[in-house]
C-alpha cells in the first residue's frame, strides 16, 4: 500500500484537509522510529488503497522541538510515496521556506495552497505554474474548510501518486542547505510567483482584538467568556442528560426488566443492574460531554485561545510557565491525555515537564461527569453552580501552586514566541467532526475498561456476602476497612474506598461503580448518596477525585511523553499526596467549625 | 529611507516600523524565533504592549505574534524613519 505523509505549518488547516480527505475513518497508531502516536487513515485514491499520515505541525525540517524531531524520524524511518505539504496560502511570505527545503531533499511531493478563499479576500495573488516550476512539483489552490479547489486537489494527487516511488530519505538535516540559502530561495520565489498587497488587511480581526486584548478589560473579559461558555454548557446540558437518563430508564424497563424471570439471579444482576445500568448512568452524561467538546472546538478553531495564551503570559510567568501553559489547562479541562500531547510544542524540556505536571490537574470532562452527578445528589440548586465553580478554582489553583513548588527545579529559557491567528468561524462540519470523535472515544472507552471495571465492582460488593452489598462482609467492605486508617481522616466511608480504587482506572466508572455496588440509578442514587453522607463529607470525596491521577491513561501518556518512569511515578505520588492533603485539611477544617 | 542606530524590539513604542537586523541568542532559541518569522530584513510593526510585563504584540509581513518582552530584548532592530 503506498503511503502518503501530510506536512504543514501550524495554523495552515492540515487537519482539516486531513479530515476533508480521509473522512471521518482515522485511527491513532505507531511508527517505527517515532515514540508517538500519529494520526492516520486508509482512503480510495483513484485505483489504489493509500494510508495517509497526519504529522504534527512544524515550522521547519531543521528544527528542534519535539513535533519537528518526530517529522524527521518519521520520515527517516518510514518509506513514503508521497509527500503532502500544505501551507497557508495567506502567509506565503513566511511558509514558502518549507516548500523550498522539501524541494532540495527531492521527494516526491505535491503543495497544498489552503484558505485559497482567504487569500483572494485579502487580494493575494498566487502564480501556481511559476511556483510549480522553481519547486519542481505540483502546485494547487484549495479551501479545505469551505471544499472550493477540493476535487482538483484530490484530482493531482491521484494523478501524482501514480508516478511515486517509495523515497527512503536518510540524515535529512545534512541534506538540507544552510538557513540564509533557503530564505533567500523562498524570497525569490515568493517575488515571481506572489503578489501580496503592501499592507495585508484583516480589519475585523484587528477590530475584534482592540476589544479582546484591551490592556485593561482583555483578562476580565476573557473570565467573562469562560464563564458564559461553563453556564451555557450547564443549562444547555441539564435537560438532555436528563432526557437520555430517562430514555434508557424506559428501555430497561421495557426490554430489560422482563428478563429478570428469565435469567439467573446473578447473570440479571451483572449484566442488568451492572453493566447496564452503570453504563446507561455514564452515557447519561454524553449528551454534556458533546456540547462540552462543541464549545471548545468553537473556541479553539475561533483563534481566541492563542489570544487567551497572550493574555495570560504575564500571569503564567510568575510560575516559572507561559501563556501556552494556561492553554493546555483549558484544553486539559476536556481531557487530559491531548492537553499533555499538546506540550510537544515545547522544545525545553524541564518547561514540558513543569506542563505536564501540572495538566493533570485540569477537571476533565470524565470528572465533571462524577461532579455533577454529586452535586446534584447533595447540594440544593441554587449552590450547585458555585459548588462546581469552586472546583474549577481548585483545580487552577492545585496546578499553580504545584507549579509555584516546582519552578526552582524545572527552570527553562524557551523564548515566549506565538502566532495569532485572524479570527475565524469554524464551520458546523468541523465542530461535528470534533463531537462525533469525543462520542467515539467515549464508546470506545466504555467498550473496554468501563465494563471490565464496572463488572469487578459488582463481584467485590457481592461477594463473598452482601449484606448489603459493599457492607463489610464483602471483598469490597474488607478493601475498605484496610483503606480507612488513611480514609477516615479525609471521611471517606469504607464503602467508597474500592470506587476510589478503581476510579484510578478511569474516572467514568466511578458513577458506574456507584450503581453496580448500590443497585441503584436515577433518582434512587441521588436519594441514597444524600442519606449516607454529608455535604462536607462529599465535597471531601469530590477533591480528591479531582486531585488525585485523572486515569491510567494519563499516567501512560505522562510515561510516554516524558520517557521517564521516575518523573511518571514522582507525578503519580505528588497528586496522591496533594489529593489527600487538601483533603485532610477541608474535612477537618469543616468539623472543627462544627459543619 | 534613513535607517537610525540599532535599537532592541522591546524598546519600541506602539505604531513604530522596524527593520529587524539580528537575533542574539543561543543557536538552538534563535533558530527557534527565525522559523517562526522573526528573520533579518522583515519588517515588524508594534502593534500593542501587554500590560505588567505582559509579551508584545507584533506584525511582520502577512503574520501576528506576540513576543515576551525579555525575548524582544534579543531581537536587534533598526528604526524606519
Amino acid at each position: 500500500m503506498k503511503r502518503i505523509a501530510l506536512i504543514g505549518m501550524p495554523n495552515t488547516g492540515k487537519s482539516t484537509f486531513f479530515n476533508r480527505l480521509t473522512g471521518a475513518s482515522s485511527r491513532t497508531g505507531n511508527w517505527p522510529g517515532v515514540t508517538v502516536d500519529l494520526l492516520a487513515a486508509q482512503i480510495i485514491l483513484g485505483p489504489d488503497m493509500v494510508e495517509v499520515v497526519d504529522l504534527p505541525g512544524i515550522y521547519d525540517l531543521h528544527g528542534f522541538s519535539e513535533d519537528e524531531q518526530v517529522v524527521r524520524k518519521f520520515l527517516e524511518n518510514n518509506p513514503v510515496d508521497q509527500v503532502c505539504l500544505v501551507l497557508n496560502a495567506t502567509q506565503l511570505d513566511h511558509q514558502l521556506g518549507l516548500a523550498v527545503q522539501f524541494s532540495q531533499l527531492g521527494c516526491h511531493c505535491v503543495l497544498m495552497l489552503n484558505m485559497m478563499d482567504e487569500a483572494n479576500q485579502l487580494g493575494v495573488r498566487i502564480k501556481t505554474e511559476a511556483l510549480a516550476e522553481s519547486l519542481k512539483f505540483p502546485v494547487t489552490l484549495v479551501s479545505a474548510k469551505r471544499g472550493q479547489g477540493f476535487a482538483q486537489a484530490k484530482e493531482l494527487l491521484t494523478q501524482s501518486l501514480r508516478t511515486a516511488v517509495p523515497c527512503e530519505l536518510t540524515k535529512i538535516q545534512s541534506k538540507l542547505a544552510q538557513d540564509d540559502a533557503v530564505s533567500e530561495t523562498a524570497e525569490r520565489l515568493m517575488s515571481q510567483s506572489v503578489v501580496m498587497p503592501v499592507v495585508l488587511e484583516r480589519k475585523t480581526t484587528e477590530r475584534i482584538d482592540r476589544v479582546l486584548l484591551h490592556p485593561i478589560l482583555g483578562l476580565p473579559l476573557f473570565f467573562l467568556l469562560m464563564f458564559m461558555i461553563f453556564q451555557a454548557i450547564y443549562t444547555l446540558g441539564a435537560p438532555l442528560q436528563e432526557g437520555v437518563a430517562w430514555l434508557l430508564e424506559e428501555f430497561r424497563g421495557f426490554a430489560l426488566d422482563p428478563l429478570k424471570d428469565v435469567l439467573p439471579t446473578i447473570v440479571f444482576g451483572i449484566l442488568v443492574e451492572g453493566v447496564y445500568d452503570g453504563i446507561a448512568t455514564v452515557a447519561s452524561f454524553v449528551p454534556v460531554i458533546i456540547l462540552f467538546f462543541f464549545m471548545m472546538a468553537l473556541v479553539e478553531d475561533s483563534g481566541y485561545l492563542s489570544r487567551a495564551a497572550y493574555l495570560t503570559d504575564a500571569l503564567m510567568a510568575r510560575f516559572g510557565l507561559d501563556g501556552r501553559g494556561f492553554v493546555m489547562m483549558l484544553m486539559g479541562f476536556g481531557c487530559n491525555v491531548p492537553a499533555l500531547m499538546g506540550t510537544r510544542v515545547m522544545r525545553s524540556r524541564p518547561l514540558r515537564l513543569l506542563n505536564m505536571l501540572i495538566i493533570p490537574f485540569s477537571l476533565c470532562s470524565a470528572r465533571l461527569q462524577v461532579f455533577l452527578f454529586m452535586i446534584t445528589a447533595l447540594f440544593s440548586a441554587k449552590t450547585a453552580p458555585v459548588v462546581l465553580f469552586s472546583l474549577y478554582l481548585v483545580s487552577f489553583a492545585a496546578a499553580l501552586g504545584s507549579a509555584l513548588l516546582l519552578k526552582g527545579r524545572l527552570r527553562s529559557n524557551e523564548p515566549f514566541v506565538l502566532e495569532l491567528p485572524p479570527y475565524r468561524l469554524p464551520t458546523l462540519l468541523q465542530v461535528i467532526m470534533r463531537g462525533w470523535h469525543e462520542v467515539k472515544h467515549f464508546l470506545r472507552r466504555a467498550s473496554t475498561f468501563i465494563i471490565i471495571g464496572v463488572v469487578l465492582v459488582w463481584v467485590l460488593t457481592h461477594y463473598p456476602v452482601a449484606n448489603p452489598p459493599g457492607g463489610p462482609q464483602s471483598f469490597a467492605g474488607m478493601m475498605g476497612e484496610w483503606l480507612s486508617p488513611v480514609l477516615d481522616p479525609i471521611g471517606i466511608g469504607p464503602q467508597m474506598a474500592v470506587i476510589l480504587v478503581f476510579g484510578f482506572v478511569a474516572k467514568e466508572i466511578v458513577l458506574g461503580s456507584l450503581v453496580a455496588m448500590t443497585g441503584l440509578q436515577g433518582a434512587a442514587l441521588v436519594g441514597y448518596l444524600g442519606a449516607n453522607m454529608d455535604w462536607v463529607q462529599a465535597y471531601s470525596f469530590m477533591l480528591f477525585v479531582l486531585l488525585y491521577t485523572p486515569c491510567l491513561s494519563t499516567v501512560a501518556t505522562l510515561r510516554t511523553e516524558s520517557k521517564s518512569w521516575g518523573y511518571t511515578f514522582f507525578s503519580v505520588g505528588w497528586a496522591l499526596l496533594l489529593a489527600w492533603v487538601v483533603s485532610f485539611i477541608f474535612y477537618q477544617t469543616a468539623r472543627y467549625l462544627g459543619y | 529611507m534613513t535607517h537610525k542606530p540599532s535599537t532592541t524590539l522591546s524598546s519600541l513604542k506602539i505604531g513604530d516600523l522596524a527593520v529587524i537586523n539580528d537575533i542574539h541568542a543561543e543557536d538552538a532559541i534563535r533558530q527557534r524565533m527565525i522559523s517562526m518569522g522573526l528573520r533579518a530584513g522583515r519588517e515588524a510593526c508594534i502593534i500593542r504592549r501587554g500590560r505588567l510585563g505582559g509579551p508584545l504584540h507584533v506584525r511582520i509581513g502577512s503574520i501576528s505574534l506576540v513576543i515576551r518582552k525579555k525575548d524582544a530584548d534579543n531581537v536587534d532592530v533598526s528604526l524606519m524613519a
